[in-house]
This record gives C-alpha cells, structure tokens and sequence, in this order.
C-alpha cells in the first residue's frame, strides 16, 4: 500500500506526518500518565463510591414513592449537602425524595448532627423505622 | 458478553433498516454501512422503548422483548434475500497492516475498559441525572413520568432521554443492572465514534489515514475519560458525527434515500441532548440553504431540491419523540436564554464575553488534551482555502453558528455564575464537537482527491 498516494497532494505531507506523529506520541505518553496515576490511586480507592451514605435503606423503601427529605443545611447554598441529596435521590430511586417536606409519611433525616436529627423527628412526630451506619434515619409519621 | 447483546440486537435491526432504505445501487464501505447502521438500529431501538413505556404504562419486559424481536423479524421477511446479496458482495480486503490495526483497536478496546472500570457509575451527571432517570424508567412501573414533575429541579426535568432509553432497552434485553448497563453502552459508544470516524475519513481517502486519524481521537486520554464518564455528550458527538457524514454522503451520492437516513440521524440527535436541537436546526437551515443556493441545471437542481424533502421526512420521523416531549411532557427549561425576561443579565456585556473567550482558550490548550486541538489547527491551516470549497461552507458555517449560539446562551446565563457554567460544559463542548471537528477537517483537506474521483 502506498501512503504518498493517499497523502494530500501538496509538500505538506512532511508536515502533515511530522503533526500525526507529534500528536499520537503526546496521546500515548499522557495517557500512560493517566493509567499510572489510576493504578496507583486504586491501591488507596479500589472502587468508586457513590451513595454509599444511604446503603442499606433502599431495601425499605423500594415500594414508597414519596419520601420526604428533611435536612437542616440549605442545599442551595451548601454544595456538600445539595451533593448528599443528589447521592440520596439516586441510591433511593424510584422513590422520589421531596426536599423539607415533612408531610410525607415516610421521611428521610438526613442533618448535620443526629441530635437534630431526634428532635425533628419527635416534633414531627414519627417514628425511627432504620437507622443506617452513617446515621441517615428513615422514620414514619404516627397516624 | 450478554452485556452486548443488545448492540448486537440494534445493529441487526439497523442493518436491514439501512439496507431497506438505501437502495442496492448507493454503494458505500463496508465499515461505514456497519458503523450507520448501529447508529439507526441504536437509536430506533432506544425510540421504541421509549414509546413502549407509554404504550404499556410502564417498563414491561416481555413488551420490548417482543416489540424489538417483532421488528426484527418484519425487517428480515422483505430483506432477507438482498441482504445475503450484499453480504457476498462485500470485499473484504486484507493487507498485512489488517491484523495490526485490530490489534491496535483491541488495545484501545481493552484501555477503554479499564478506564471505564474506574469510575464505573459515571461521573457527576451520569448518575445523579441520566442513570438516577435509567432507575425511575425501569422500577417505577407506571409512575416513570413523575421524572418530568416530581422530580428536584436539579435533575433537569426537560431534558430528552435518548441515553436512559438505550440503557432501559439494554436492561431489558440482557437482564443486567446499573452500573454495568451504562458502563458498557459507553464502552460501546466510545469505541463506535472512532470507528464510525475511521470509516467516513475511509471513504474520502485512504485506509491508512483514516486509520491514523480515527487513532489520534481514540488513544485521546480525555476523549476516553469524558466517552466513560457515561454522559449524553458521547451520544451527542456520536449522532453529530453521524449527520454529517450522512450529510456529506447525500451530497456525494445525490440520493434521497441518503437525504432521508440523514433526517433519521438528525432527530435522533434532538433527543440525545438539548443542544442535540439547535445543531440539527442549524444543520438542516445550512443543507436547505446550500442546495437553494447552488448553481445547478434545472434539472439537477429540482433533483437536489427534492432531497429537503426527504432529510426534512426523515427528521420529522425521528425527532418526533422530542417534540412531543418539549411541548406536552416536559416543563420548560429555565437555564437557556432565561435571561431574555425582565432579569437583569450582569454577563450580556465585553467582559462576560472575554470570560468566554479564555475559558475556550484555557481548555483547547490545555495539556489533557494532548494537544489533539493543536492538531486540529495544523489539519484547519494545511486544507487551506479547501475549508470554504463546496459542501464543506455547511460545516464550516455551522460550527461558526454553533458556538455563535452558545455563546449567546452563555452570555444570557441568570441562574448560575458563568465562570462556574463555563468550568463545567466548556471541555463537554469541545469533547462533543471534536469528532466531527477532525472529520471536517479530514474532508476538507482531502477534498481533491475525492473530486477526482467523482470526475473519473
């Protein structure tokens, strides 16, 4: 096969060459980089971790399809607790998690301190019906 | 390998689909009919169970299974006989540099795999948005919809559901769970782009360049990265790439069967990504532009007109799920010219639009890419006054539109800061576009060859 005759045809082929192996050589050495930096990161983090928080509770709430969600950060201005209802609603779907909505008969408390936590769940009179390892307590609303 | 069924299930359906519309005498590479017809199997396949969930109130097994195997086989009855034809006419050329380059792909395969292996839930919006709406599709049984209403606004109700709609048809015919059915639809998808990009440089040139220049995009470590970061951005470069190379074909070919597959992928991209909409308008208002304004005999050119009509049926076809989405399911999208009410836009001045401007320049020089973007620039200069010459005007004034459009959406941004919007889509933008980028460049460049060839 002869490449010439596939090459545009101007006295650019050189140049053309010279730019496709420039660029391959970069793509290899910066992807080797990547691929060392990834094997040596595993040996810290083996897998990725999302919504690990709420493991353990979607067994419970796979037949609900609202679950209020009560929080005592602002999600819209805390990134860490907007990103922890973004975990939630994806570890817990197909039910849908209605932020500070404690209307619901089954809700979430997901709060900066378990005390917190207790006491919004005695005020809005529920009961603890599971408690994870993490501390995200699913309760239901006494009737 | 259950894992890929499904892909081989849409590209059998794709194949007699291409092979239905196209006509025995619109000869094109055999890679490049493989690598369209996953893209129409693929997207007719995800549009159908997506129809599937209104039909049956729901994801129903059984339903998808028989909907797809039913499909298949009313495509097999009237095409069984031509297919096997075209088959034994293919040509299957080997040279000694065949076994390299599948060695050379298996690799790219494998490191693909790996890399995909890392973050194997995707990343920020794969799972909270595109796969959290996967869930809801496939468990919530009749209240799926309530993605559309009940839904935090962060999940981005309105947006079209091409990617989860593969991924419920992929569930539904291999059985398999999140995060391996996503995971492996953008192994597939990653590994489709530089293959379909390898077959469309091939039928302009040489198997070598394409080779090498499907190879540049495929060994990118951030091409891979973003392909496995399970977005619809991939899905979006997929059928962008697609188009065009549709788009060129048609011209190429004169053909309305062509104009029509073009349409086809047209709407498909519409209901991959919102942004899958402005670009296939701007494309369709370039291709009718061009062919009005292209001096040709009368009879060449009601010819060449007639092929609006079929892009134009074909489009219709296939971006119908998105416009029924837009106007009777979704709610409206407040992030896109949400500015445009009574609310002041504080970045609708010079500076918001320097912010723009480095932000594209940060990115494109930035050293993730591997300098693919200086590449790109070298390929742009060397094709010369060729990136104006015919057809190639289409592409080329719409990218400018494109990025025309967004950086009005930018400038108009109200809801967000633009520094923080620029940092989180800019690198999508440009990972998007870049496939069709080196394909128009690759064009562009090797436009006198193809000349030649048609004059022979």
């Amino acid at each position: 096969m002869n490449l010439r005759s596939f090459l545009p045809p101007y006295r650019r082929q050189l140049f053309y060459l010279t730019a496709l192996f420039g660029v391959s050589m970069m793509n290899l050495i910066v992807l080797s980089q990547d691929i060392r930096r990834i094997q040596s990161f595993k040996k810290v983090l083996p897998y990725q971790m999302i919504g690990y928080q709420f493991n353990g509770l979607d067994e419970f709430t796979k037949d609900i399809s609202h679950i209020g969600y009560y929080t005592d950060l602002d999600i819209e201005t805390d990134t860490a607790a907007s990103k922890m209802f973004a975990h939630a609603q994806y570890m817990l779907a197909p039910s849908i998690l209605d932020l500070n909505n404690t209307d619901h008969d089954y809700i979430l408390f997901v709060c900066s301190n378990e005390k917190v936590a207790w006491q919004k769940i005695k005020e809005v009179k529920a009961l603890p019906l599971r408690r994870n390892k993490y501390g995200m307590i699913l309760a239901r609303r006494l009737p | 390998m259950i894992l890929y069924l499904p892909f081989l299930l849409a590209f059998a359906i794709g194949s007699l689909l291409f092979q239905w519309i196209k006509r025995p005498s619109l000869q094109i590479n055999a890679s490049l009919n493989a690598m369209l017809s996953m893209a129409l199997g693929l997207g007719l396949c995800a549009t159908l169970t997506y129809a599937s969930l209104f039909v049956f109130g729901g994801f129903h097994r059984t339903g998808i299974l028989g909907l797809h195997v039913g499909l298949l086989i009313i495509l097999l009855i009237p095409n069984l006989k031509p297919f096997i034809q075209n088959l034994r006419s293919i040509k299957w050329t080997m040279s000694w540099l065949s076994p390299l380059a599948w060695l050379a792909w298996g690799l790219v395969a494998y490191v693909i795999h790996f890399m995909a292996l890392t973050h194997p839930y995707g990343e920020w919006d794969a799972w909270a948005l595109y796969n959290m709406k996967t869930k809801f599709m496939i468990a919530a049984g009749p209240q799926w919809q309530s993605i559309f209403n009940d839904l935090h606004w962060y999940t981005q109700p309105d947006y079209p559901l091409l990617l989860p709609s593969i991924n419920v048809f992929h569930h539904a015919i291999s059985g398999q769970d999140i995060p391996a059915v996503p995971m492996s639809t953008s192994i597939v998808l990653a590994l489709m782009i530089g293959w379909l990009l390898f077959a469309a440089i091939r039928e302009i040139t040489g198997t070598i360049v394409a080779f090498a220049g499907s190879l540049v995009l495929m060994v990118n470590p951030f091409y891979i990265f973003q392909s496995t970061a399970q977005y619809a951005d991939t899905l979006l470069g997929y059928y962008l790439l697609a188009s065009i190379v549709c788009i060129h074909l048609t011209f190429l070919k004169h053909s309305k069967p062509m104009a029509l597959i073009s349409g086809l992928m047209l709407g498909y991209m519409t209901f991959s990504k919102n942004e899958g909409i402005v670009m296939s308008i701007l494309l369709i208002i370039m291709f009718g532009l061009y062919t009005f304004t292209r001096r040709l005999p009368l009879v060449r050119k009601r010819q060449a007109l007639s092929l609006i009509g079929c892009l134009l049926i074909g489009y219709l076809l296939t971006s119908s799920p998105t416009i029924i989405l837009k106007l009777f399911i979704a709610p409206k999208n407040k992030d896109i010219f949400g500015g445009l009410s009574a609310v002041h836009m504080k970045f609708l001045n010079w500076d918001g639009f320097m912010l723009i401007v480095n932000a594209f320049k940060y990115e494109l020089t930035h050293k993730r890419w591997a300098f693919i973007w200086g590449f790109l620039a070298f390929l742009f200069v060397a094709a010369n006054r060729k990136i104006v010459y015919k057809e190639c005007k289409i592409y080329l004034t719409f990218f400018v539109l494109y990025m025309t459009v967004l950086c009005f959406i930018y400038l108009t941004t109200v809801n967000f800061e633009l520094s923080w919007r620029l940092k989180s889509t800019v690198h999508r933008i440009c990972y998007y576009l870049l496939p069709s980028l080196l394909f128009f460049c690759y064009y562009a460049l090797f436009r006198k060859k193809l000349d030649d060839r048609i004059s022979s």
